[in-house]
């Protein structure tokens, strides 16, 4: 038996009060003097036992109402049988939406999106007979707000239901699904979960599973999960994808350079398909034939004349999901950036110079701090801090804890004095270690404009030293064919750390060669730059405005009063943002239901296509406390009868 | 009119009420003086009582010549003889009768009953005597009809403290043999003993042709028993204590005491004893009305002097 208020059984201690009430009466008897002895001395001898046993039996109703009422607060879970007779329907239902762009997708051939289909399936669940008295509350993945909702038939024209250009993470969902519950308290709750199975929403490898389902496993209340799967094939679907622009500026006239990458599930034959350029607003339709489910197209755009920022979008004509049929791209004239470094040693000092500034055209201004410096060094914003792990000032680690927060993006390398068997450094026995395996979607180690992977296969290794701090924090970029990180990243408020677990020294690793350390350090660069210049790229969801309150307007996309949820072009004054899906909803993998049961393992969990046929009612947990407002009202009742028998009417008033 | 001494005792307004009433024997009375009960005996008063025949001897004063005339008969006329009313009003001065509640004390109660109906008696020329028993000893003063005598009654009576065990039974036997001549016996008591002892006492007492009256006195606290928390009962008697919770026992409390009052008013009725159970809480002007008014009823009305 489980409690869901357990800290209320203190309560219980109260329970055999009418029992001390009754011996402390006894104590505390009056004297009178009386004539009529005899037939009291009768009474008592005669005093049966059915008098005494009804009085016993009126000290044991009122201790069971007690009982009964204090059990009723601290509101007592009952599983087996007995507990799936007392459940009846959920006290509360948390309706989990996923609003991910890949829900857009729609259903079938109809014109309905996964989403709108999600909703009326939602709306039209069971309101009347045992479901009468259920309260429902929203959560979507696009707010991770949590809202009552009032009509169960007016859930599509609820507020913060519509579409969005982001992306989803379902176990943050059901996380945050977990805290609504432990903080609502019903008694026995059931969570809807309305999403596609999309694999890079649910994230099926993340660390962040294990935490959502333990907390929804300790919850007391029962509590059953049912998954409406909106899975299924999207049949004729293209979408479009900026990865990169940037602006080169050559000998000639500058240009913007932009990779885009299309993908399409369309499995007849490949037809040219019209795709639209527009370019400050200036339109331009070029055919383009998709030989293969994903392709890379590079164009370079004139700079124009005079012109200190450019923007523009890549267009698809209307398909199944139109959420993904634009890109939309924005930059401006780059302005002087700070890289600010903390590193001491000098071989890997003098590299990240040369990364940081390969054409020596004095666009970045590198600062070289050692860390007793490094806070007031990072008084003035830095895009970019190269430190070396080890001991930093309280003062330092923290301006660069805050640097980081404020959107830089800080490169921490293993410890200069770091020798092979201590500190978690060790040399590659025999064979150079070589990355097995790195993320080329994007990041620092991305592929480059033209499509072509970084060459981190020829990277050797010969001398590593991991970071100390819990690998389970960080998102993995690269790692060795063991299974050891080589590159990892942590997002920390608009910034990043990345940990690389090798030094660009001809004694470490053959990092310095510059294949692999120039493109990452400018990527990194680039990154930790953004937030300095006037011309922004951000994705839906994940961008955050460094100056809350400024007034945004529409340029290209939907109008949408504060950017955030939806991709497009904004201008806010000077500044200019260009808004995208996240990269992984174009990920066209989908879980099987099956691994969805695995992945929420020990919840109670079922996938189907409709509510009806998603819900496990095997093992459910009832709440008590009808049945105990049942016994302690007959307590009660059994009480007066008791008594009533005792001074029954007419026999006068008391003494 | 009553002294200060008596004044707790008397109420003149009440007994100014009560004076029109007369307290009429319901059995024909052996008194020494004429008054205004019917006698055992044949006397001179002006109601008819029967005719018989004569007998040598009898006072020729007394034949009814017209019945002569008629039937060449003699018949001798007989009328019926008012004769004076003697009254032992017995009061219970046990321990038991110093209880006391919110309504007042019983023996208070019992004190005032007979000290009026001893002043009625007086009043309307009967004897009144009174006899107070209980542990303390007994009190006797035999019935006379003077006032001096009335105030010696109640200065017995203002005098009397109750105390120790009841001596109710052997006060009714004593005196059933003790008032030889048919008197009117009057008790006042809680009567708490065994009811057929009592029955038996009152048997006694009508053997002898006695007019037997109880004034049952009860206090509400005792007929309801309404405590609502646990007490501890002293016997007023001195016959230990008792701790318990009333709740508990009340219900048996309540069915012997019910058998009691219900076993004592059947032997009451059986052995024609005049029963009146009087509450503390009752008004003692309505209850000796009561009574004077249900005696002329039995006794087929009375005479006024």
């Amino acid at each position: 038996m489980t409690f869901l208020q357990p800290e209320l059984l203190w309560g219980l201690l109260a329970a055999p009060l009418p029992i001390l009430i009754h011996l402390l009466n006894r104590l505390r008897y009056r004297r009178i003097a009386w004539a009529a002895t005899a037939f009291l001395a009768a009474a008592t001898r005669s005093s049966s036992r059915r008098s005494r046993l009804r009085h016993w039996l009126v000290l044991a109703c009122r201790f069971a109402a007690l009982t009964a009422w204090l059990l009723l607060l601290v509101r007592p879970l009952l599983g087996g049988w007995f507990g799936a007779t007392l459940a009846g329907a959920p006290d509360l239902v948390v309706i989990a939406l996923d609003r991910s762009a890949s829900m857009e997708a729609a259903v079938g051939d109809g014109d309905r999106s996964r989403r709108e289909f999600a909703l009326e399936l939602l709306a039209g669940a069971p309101r009347e007979g045992k479901w009468r008295s259920t309260r429902y509350l929203l959560l979507d993945s696009a707010t991770m707000r949590s809202r009552p909702v009032g009509d169960l038939a007016g859930l599509a024209r609820m507020d913060d239901v519509g579409p969005t250009d982001t992306a989803a993470d379902i176990p943050a969902l059901l996380l945050a699904a977990a805290e609504t519950l432990a903080r609502e308290r019903p008694g026995r709750a059931e969570i809807w979960l309305a999403s596609d199975l999309q694999a890079s929403s649910w994230a099926p490898e993340a660390v962040r599973w294990r935490e959502a389902v333990a907390a929804l496993a300790a919850l007391p209340q029962d509590l059953a999960v049912r998954v409406l799967s909106l899975a299924g094939p999207s049949a004729g679907n293209r979408s479009v994808r900026l990865r990169e622009a940037r602006r080169m500026a050559g000998a000639g006239r500058a240009r913007l350079e932009i990779a885009v990458e299309f993908r399409h599930n369309d499995t007849r034959a490949a037809a040219p398909v019209p795709v639209v350029w527009n370019a400050l607003g200036a339109r331009a339709q070029f055919e383009m034939t998709l030989d293969g489910p994903m392709a890379t197209a590079l164009r370079a755009l004139d700079w124009p004349e005079g012109a200190d920022q450019f923007w523009g979008a890549v267009e698809l004509p209307p398909d199944s999901n139109p959420a993904d049929n634009r890109a939309y791209f924005a930059a401006a004239m780059p302005s002087q950036v700070r890289a600010v470094l903390a590193v001491e040693d000098p071989e890997c000092l003098r590299r990240l110079r040369l990364a940081l500034d390969p054409l020596r055209d004095g666009r970045v201004e590198i600062i070289g701090a050692p860390p007793a410096r490094l806070a007031r060094a990072l008084a003035t914003p830095a895009a970019f801090v190269g430190i070396q792990a080890g001991e930093l000032p309280d003062e330092a680690a923290a301006a660069l804890e805050q640097a980081v927060r404020d959107g830089a993006v800080a490169l921490v390398l293993p410890p200069p004095t770091a020798v092979a068997g201590s500190g978690g450094v060790e040399d590659a026995p025999g064979e150079p270690w070589r990355p097995g395996l790195w993320e080329e979607d994007a990041g620092p180690l991305a592929r480059a404009l033209d499509g072509r992977s970084l060459p981190l296969d020829r990277l050797e290794v010969f001398r590593r030293a991991l970071p100390a701090a819990d690998p389970t924090e960080r998102e993995p970029l690269a790692m060795f064919s063991d299974g050891r990180p080589l590159l990892s990243a942590r997002a920390d408020g608009r910034g990043r750390r990345y940990d690389l677990s090798t030094l660009p020294r001809p004694d470490w690793s053959t990092l310095g060669d510059g294949w692999v350390w120039v493109p990452m350090i400018q990527r990194m660069l680039e990154e930790g730059s953004r937030r300095l210049g006037e011309a922004a790229m951000g994705l839906c969801g994940r961008w955050t405005d460094d100056r809350p309150g400024a007034s945004w307007e529409t340029i290209e996309g939907l109008p949408s009063a504060v950017p955030g949820l939806r991709a497009g072009l904004f201008r806010s004054g000077r500044r200019l943002l260009a808004l995208n899906r996240p990269p992984e909803e174009d990920d066209l993998g989908y879980l099987e239901p099956a691994r969805v049961e695995v992945l929420m393992r020990p919840l109670r969990v079922r996938v189907a296509g409709d509510l009806g046929r998603a819900g496990p009612e095997e093992g459910v947990r009832g709440e008590l406390w009808p049945l105990l407002a049942t016994l302690a009202m007959l307590a009660l009742l059994a009480e007066s009868a008791l008594l009533a028998g005792e001074y029954a009417p007419g026999r006068g008033g008391r003494a | 009119m009553p002294s200060d001494a008596h004044r707790g005792l008397l109420d003149p307004a009440a007994l100014a009420r009560l004076s029109r009433l007369t307290v009429q024997a319901r059995s024909p009375m052996l008194g020494t003086m004429t008054g205004l009960h019917r006698s055992a005996t044949r006397g001179s008063s002006v109601e008819f009582a029967e005719y018989r025949k004569y007998a040598p001897g009898d006072d020729i004063r007394h034949v009814d010549w017209r019945v002569y005339a008629r039937t060449d008969r003699f018949y001798m006329k007989e009328f019926e003889a008012d004769t004076n009313l003697r009254a032992w009003l017995l009061v219970d001065a046990s321990a038991s009768m110093a209880f006391t509640s919110r309504h007042g004390c019983r023996f208070d109660q019992a004190r005032r009953l007979a000290a009026s109906l001893a002043w009625l008696l007086v009043q309307q020329g009967d004897a009144a005597g009174l006899v107070l028993f209980g542990g303390g000893g007994t009190v006797e003063l035999p019935p006379r009809r003077s006032p001096a005598h009335l105030g010696l009654i109640l200065d017995a009576l203002a005098a009397a403290r109750p105390s120790g065990g009841t001596t109710l039974l052997d006060t009714l036997h004593v005196w059933a043999e003790k008032a030889r001549r048919r008197a009117l016996v009057v008790l006042f008591s809680d009567c708490l003993a065994d009811v057929p002892h009592v029955l038996d006492g009152f048997q006694h007492l009508r053997f002898h042709r006695h007019d037997v009256s109880v004034f049952h006195l009860l206090d509400p606290l005792e007929l309801e028993f309404g405590f609502d928390r646990p007490m501890r009962f002293d016997d007023l008697e001195g016959a230990g204590e008792i701790v318990t919770d009333p709740a508990t026992i009340a219900a048996d409390y309540r069915a012997a005491l019910d058998r009691y009052l219900a076993s004592l008013a059947h032997g009451c009725r059986e052995f024609d004893v005049d029963y009146q159970l009087v509450r503390a809480d009752a008004d003692w002007e309505a209850a000796l009305a009561a009574f004077a008014l249900k005696r002329l009823r039995a006794g087929g009305g009375a005479r006024r002097p």
